[in-house]
Parts: structure tokens; sequence; C-alpha cells
């Protein structure tokens, strides 16, 4: 096809003389065609040189008349080329507009998933929380199942909420990690002992294989890779057969990481489905069993995985089983083995007394939730405010055994009202509890570090937050004898 | 201004006629101080609207005019045919870059190379595309 433009090109230019209109579109047609066929403008570079050559050979020369006649031509013939680069920079320019869009989109939809996730929780705080109240009351078999569905239910749809939450921060990347040595032993055994209950249950043995691996350090954020451990082992529990064992390992691997696995004896995954394995709700039919879940704890356990830096990945044979393991980079152990303390929720470690306790909380179903809670725990003054102005006086005024501190207040910030309470001698001893449906753990730590006692997120979990509460009296008390 | 607006009507029939509207074309916009290759970019978009004339409606007419205004001066084609016309006219506009169907001639293609472009049309009413150039833009 080029050879036939070529020798009509070649024609066009060795007709000589200045070139006609009738010429200039030959020119322009023969480009045309050339750009029709899949040509670029290097294929009409060529055409032209070529011609400009044939008529040196013919004539031993070539001439200034044809120099610009070649010239004339050339342009006509790469008229076409000039439209078609247009059109490519010009789809060029929408395509990265539609990517900036793209991206702008998922933006927003990160933020409304958190946003919506954060107005979520408030009024799951009342369902679960009343729940709770319920089922600790002697009620008649079939209203205390009543209850039990409903609490369940709601901690299932608390927990798809979370992790949605996760999985929109990690893809917005503002998912904040803490990072540091962790050892295999302690996470392990506090993720086994989390789930033994579920194994006793559904009659699966749990059992742990560490050897030596037991004292070495991975880095981590020790509470994300709590999570992914109890996602991987309630995973090989729940998909597993009466009677099954599901372990944990722990084998050094190469390049400095260490390989956390979870081995089931379940039914096994298709080589074909194991793809679909970390795809958000993708459940893999599992939704048309009764086994619950929210088809997003491996999306974000992989996710979650690496964003530390590791990776997750899975093997699986069915019929046998499978086997999911977690890589992190292996770190030496730190110099100061100051592990976390634990404060033991001990009973009631403030006797018997009045307590006075100031709640400072602009939501009535919140306020009256933790009434309710209260009355159960031992004898309580419960003082209320619904503005933070209006806490810092009744905290100066009473000055109140514990505060109860929400962080969106109508009037100011909760942490203003805990930085006020601070400053104030009359006020600076009380303990403060925040209690806010803010889980983000950067806002969790902000708080912490401006000396907030302990941080309760809603949905409150009645026995944690009770359990804070005590400790935030024993420590009050054993520090400033009031 | 010496020049007052200039029109001149070339009936599209043949390849012959195409290449009459070209140099029409071309004359009148060299004298609007065009450089060489904005003189070959309007000659192919007078081309490639000539070109469609041919194809879809066997025939009809370019019409060139010289343009004033605000001080700036150009040159207006415009194609007019009573053919079948376009039932879409969007979809014609479109190259199919992200189809990968054309190589961004044709309409879009002389759009590219024109300053404003316009078509008007629908079935049965023919189609009339107007595209301006200016010089020094």
């Amino acid at each position: 096809m080029t050879s036939d433009h070529a020798r009509a090109y070649a024609e066009l230019l060795a007709a000589g003389g200045e070139p006609g209109e009738e010429d200039l579109l030959a020119a322009y047609e023969i480009g045309r065609a050339l750009a029709a066929d899949g040509g670029g403008v290097l294929d009409a570079a060529l055409v032209h040189e070529q011609a400009v050559l044939a008529l040196c050979e013919r004539d031993g020369g070539i001439d200034a008349a044809t120099v610009a006649r070649g010239q004339s031509l050339l342009q006509e013939m790469l008229g076409p080329f000039e439209m078609a680069l247009r059109g490519y920079r010009e789809s060029n320019e929408q395509l990265i507009q539609a990517r900036a869009e793209a991206e702008q989109a998922n933006r927003a939809k990160n933020e409304f998933l958190s946003r919506t996730s954060h107005e979520l929780r408030t009024p799951l705080n009342a369902i679960l929380g009343f729940g709770q109240l319920l089922e600790m009351d002697d009620l008649p078999e079939h209203q205390a199942a009543s209850v039990h569905d409903i609490l369940s239910a709601g901690r299932h749809l608390l927990k798809l909420i979370d992790e949605v939450l996760d999985i929109s921060r990690i893809e917005a990347g503002r998912l904040a990690l803490s990072m540091e040595p962790v050892m295999v032993g302690d996470i392990a055994d506090s993720a086994m002992s989390v789930m033994r209950p579920l194994a006793a249950e559904r009659g699966v043995a749990l059992s742990a294989e560490l050897g030596n691996a037991r004292a070495a350090h991975v880095l981590a954020d020790r509470q994300r890779l709590h999570q992914v451990l109890l996602n991987l082992l309630s995973n090989a529990i729940k998909y597993n057969r009466k009677g099954g064992s599901v372990t944990l390992l722990c084998v050094p691997a190469d390049g400095d990481r260490v390989h956390l696995e979870v081995v089931d004896t379940g039914p096994g995954i298709a080589e074909d489905k194991l793809e679909r394995l970390f795809a958000p709700f993708d459940r893999l039919g599992a939704e048309e069993t009764q086994i619950e879940g929210t088809g997003l704890g491996l999306a974000l356990s992989k996710n979650l995985c690496e964003a530390m830096g590791g990776a997750l990945h899975v093997k699986s044979v069915v019929g046998r089983g499978s086997r999911f393991w977690i890589e992190l980079p292996r770190v030496e152990a730190p110099q100061d083995d100051d592990a976390p303390v634990v404060p033991a929720a001990g009973p009631a470690a403030g006797g018997d007394g009045e307590l006075t306790v100031l709640y400072i909380e602009d939501n009535p179903s919140n306020f009256k939730l933790v009434q309710r809670i209260l009355e159960r725990w031992r004898k309580v003054v419960l003082l209320s405010a619904i503005q933070g102005a209006l806490g810092l006086e009744l905290a100066q005024r009473h000055r109140p055994d514990l505060v109860l501190l929400d962080l969106h207040l109508p009037d100011m910030h909760g942490s203003a009202v805990l930085d006020e309470l601070h400053s104030d001698p009359r006020t600076s001893g009380i303990p403060v509890v925040v209690v806010s449906a803010d889980a983000t753990a950067g806002e969790i730590q902000r708080l912490r570090d401006k000396g907030a006692h302990d941080y309760v997120t809603k949905p409150l979990d009645v026995t944690q937050f009770l359990a804070s509460l005590e400790r935030a009296l024993q420590s009050a008390r054993s520090a400033s004898p009031r | 201004m010496s020049m007052l607006t200039d029109a001149i009507a070339i009936p599209i029939r043949t390849e012959a006629d195409i290449v009459s509207a070209r140099q029409t074309g071309r004359r009148m916009a060299s004298e609007l101080g065009f450089t060489p290759s904005e003189l070959t970019m309007i000659a192919t978009a007078i081309s490639e609207l000539a070109r469609n004339v041919v194809t879809y409606a066997g025939s009809g007419e370019v019409l060139l005019e010289l343009r004033q205004d605000a001080g700036r001066r150009g040159i207006l084609v415009t194609a007019r045919d009573e053919g079948p016309g376009i039932p879409d006219v969007e979809a014609a506009m479109q190259d199919g870059f992200s189809t990968g169907s054309s190589l961004g001639l044709g309409l879009p293609g002389a759009r590219r190379l024109m300053d404003e472009f316009d078509v008007v049309s629908a079935p049965g009413q023919g189609t009339t595309v107007t595209a301006t150039k200016w010089a020094g833009e």
C-alpha cells in the first residue's frame, strides 16, 4: 500500500513547477490515505525523501524550484497527520481529566463512607447499650432470646461499619499505624485466648505451635496485627468441619521475614476462586450458609498486612484445608522490655461510698443509657451538662469524682473542655474518661496525650465501660487522696 | 479596513469543486496574514468539509467569507448540503479515539484545525457546518 502512495507522490514531485491546487489536494489525499492505513508521520517523511532521492538519481541533482515544490507538497501531505495528532493530544487531555475526576470521586466516596460510618455508630450506641442492659435483667426466655438476637445483629452491624471505615481509610491512605516490634509469642497467646471459646463452641481443636519463634519479634502495629490474626483464626474455625483442627504456626522465612500461618482442615477453596477471596463483599457463596460474616474481613486483613509493609497469602487444597500466612519483617527485640502495663479490671475499687459523676453529653439517649448503666453499678449522683461551658461550671462547683466527656459538644470541642479542666487547680485532679463515637486511632491518641484517663468508644460495651470507670477512680485515689 | 466583507459561494459536486474551494479559501486566507502552516490547516479543513458533502449528500456548496470582529480578522467556512442529515451530531463529532475506530480525521479533525466550529443537522434536514479561523491566534 505504502509503495503505491510513494509512487504517486514521486510522480507528483517529478511533474515540476509551482504546484497547483490539484497537486496540493493530491498530496493531501496521499497523506490522508497513509494515515487511514495506519501509517505515521515518519512514513510520510520517508515517502517524501524517497521521491527526492529518486529525482536526484534520475537528474544527477535537484534544483531549488523542485525543493520548493516538495516543501509545499510535503506540507499538504502532513495536514491529515496534524489533524490526527491534535486528536491524540485532545483525547489524552480528556483522559487525564477523567482520571482526575475519578480520583476525586473516589476521595469523595471515602469521605462519605467515613462520615456515614461515624453517624451510624451513634444510634448503634443506644441499640447495643440498652440491649446489654436488658440482657442483664431477669427476662422470660423468649424475651431473652429476642434481646440476644438484637445484640448479635447490632454487633454484626458494628463490625461491618468498622471494617468499611477501615477499608475506606486504607484506600484514602489515611490509616494511622503505630509500628513497633511485637513479640510473636505475645500476640499469638492473646489471639489464641480470644478464639478459644469460639473453637470450643464449634468443636474445633485449636492449637499453636510456635517453637523457637515464640521469642521472635516482627515489625507491626500491635492492635492491627491482632485484628488480622483474629480474622484468620475465626475464619479457620468458622469454615471448618466438626472435629477439625486449626493450628497457628510461626516460621522464619527468607530475607528476614517471618510467616505467621493459620492452617485449617476445612473444605478448602478451589483454585479459580482464590482470587476473589480478597475482594470486598465476595463471600464465595458463604452468604447462602448459616455462617455469619461481613465479607470484608479478608479484604481488610490483606490491606492491613500490606499497609504494615507485609503481605497476606493463601494456599488451599479442596477437601483438605487452607493455609493463610501473614508475612511481616523480622526485627530485633527492643532493648528495654517495657511491655504495656494492662491495668487489671479489679472488683469495685472505690469502696461503697457515694460517688459524684459529671457527664458532659448533648445527646439525651446517650445520657439516659449511661444513667441506666451507672444505676446498676453503684450509688452515683449523676450530674448532667449538655454544653461544655456548663460542664466546666458544674465541675468547678461540685468537684465530681469522675468526669465523662463527649467530644462533639454544641458550644466547644471536648478536647477544649479537657484542657480547661486540667488547667484549673479545682478540677485538675479529677479523672476524665472520654466517651465518643469517634473511633479513629489518631483521635484516641490525641486525647490520651492531653491527659484523658481513658477513651471509651461508642457503642459502649457495658462491661468494659464499667471496668474503665473503676480504673479511673482507682488511679485517682492512689494519686491524690482527696 | 480597506476591504469589506467578501463572500464567495462554490458549488460542490466533484473532486474539481473541492480543488476550487481549497484554492479560493487559501487565496482569501493568505490576504489575512495567516502563516503557511495555518493556510495548510484551513485548506485541510475545507477538504474535509467538502469531502463530506460529496460523500454523504452528493452535492452542496461551500461558502467562504471574510470576518471582522473586535479588530481581528478571520475566514468563515460554511459547508451546506441538503442530504440525508446527521441523526446524532454529538456522536458524529466523537472521534472514536476511545473505541479506536477512527483516526481523528473527518468532522472532529476539521474542528481541531479551526478556532470555532458548529454543526447544525437533523435527519432529512441536510447539514450545515460553520468553521472560523482567526488570523494571529
